[in-house]
């Protein structure tokens, strides 16, 4: 599983814990987010323009 | 009526508790945007605005030719909307009713009807109206900022209909001191919207950047009579050096098109 960051504000999104707040369980994998995934933090960023990290 | 000052003052202050990370800096959000029942602007701000800012779309940000009270009447029921709509998806992904306690919008409300339910039985219904005022300032206010902060200004789209990042020329600024104190550097608008997590003292003023006439109050004093603010606004937006005439680079209220076409089409074909 792998890390993906948000170039702006270093939000990361952790394939291995997901994101429960806004819904995504753990294991949810990055490249099945919806495309127009804003960063929940600064919602400058979009799936397309996030980093993977590990 | 400073009651309803203060409280907008305090949206202001709810805008730059909200885009922090920390859980209680967001929580003493949402509790002084309870204060003039407008528990979503969190949601829609940090979710909706800043992704759609200065495009055609986005309900807060007000189009060329559209006066203040034009838009306030998309602005208001449309911020709401669309809130309302992120947060209604985030709770269909937790597999949750979007009437469901965790709704933040309602989570807000609540605390709005708390607070103003509690002052009416204090102090009867005499206090009805000075709610309605105090509520209505408050909203005033946050709709006048909306309102100058990207009057006309438009992200480009390509070809696959994404729209660019939003750059520093899709904000209008203004660096005066009495704005600078009391808004918490919000004129600093453009690194704002580039860096929104950056916390307020550490926003930049940059020169060369869209330049309101004067500080946010008199621009708001501008807004609230279109006509005077047509006449300075228009012509300062085609002169912008990304925009240099060119009416197609401008978010235009479809409305007006025609009007302005006729009024500017002149300059736009001298332009180069």
């Amino acid at each position: 599983m792998s890390c993906y960051r948000c170039p702006e504000c270093a939000y990361v999104f952790d394939e291995d814990k997901g994101d429960a707040h806004e819904g995504y369980p753990p294991g949810t994998v990055f490249a099945e987010l919806p495309e127009d995934f804003a960063c929940p933090d600064c919602a400058v960023c979009f799936k397309r323009d996030f980093e993977k990290t590990a | 009526m400073i009651a309803g000052i203060t409280s907008g003052l305090g949206i202001n202050t709810g805008h730059e508790l909200g885009h922090k990370k920390s859980r209680l800096e967001r929580n003493l959000a949402k509790i002084v945007l309870a204060v003039p029942v407008y528990g979503h602007f969190w949601i829609e701000h940090n979710r909706g605005h800043h992704r759609d800012v200065s495009t055609p779309g986005d309900p807060a940000s007000a189009r060329m030719g559209e006066s203040i009270y034009k838009f306030a009447r998309r602005e208001i029921p449309g911020a709401f909307r669309r809130a309302w709509a992120i947060e209604k998806e985030r709770l269909q992904r937790r597999g949750k009713s979007v009437w469901h306690a965790d709704n933040q919008i309602l989570q807000s409300m609540a605390l709005s009807v708390v607070v103003q339910a509690g002052l009416l039985i204090v102090f009867g219904w005499k206090m009805a109206p000075f709610l309605l005022l105090h509520n209505f300032f408050a909203w005033w206010q946050l709709t006048s900022a909306n309102y100058v902060e990207h009057y006309g200004l438009l992200r480009h789209k390509d070809e696959n209909g994404r729209f660019e990042k939003c750059q520093p020329h899709h904000s209008w600024n203004s660096n005066h001191i009495l704005s600078n104190l009391i808004l918490f550097h919000l004129e600093r608008h453009s690194d704002h919207h580039a860096h929104p997590l950056r916390r307020y003292q550490s926003l930049r003023n940059f020169d060369k950047l869209p330049t309101l006439p004067g500080g946010y109050f008199g621009s708001y004093l501008l807004a609230w009579a279109p006509l005077l603010w047509y006449r300075v606004m228009d012509p300062k937006l085609l002169t912008l050096p990304h925009i240099n005439g060119d009416l197609d680079k401008i978010n235009m209220d479809p409305e007006k098109r025609d009007a302005l076409l006729a009024r500017y089409g002149q300059r736009q074909a001298g332009a180069t």
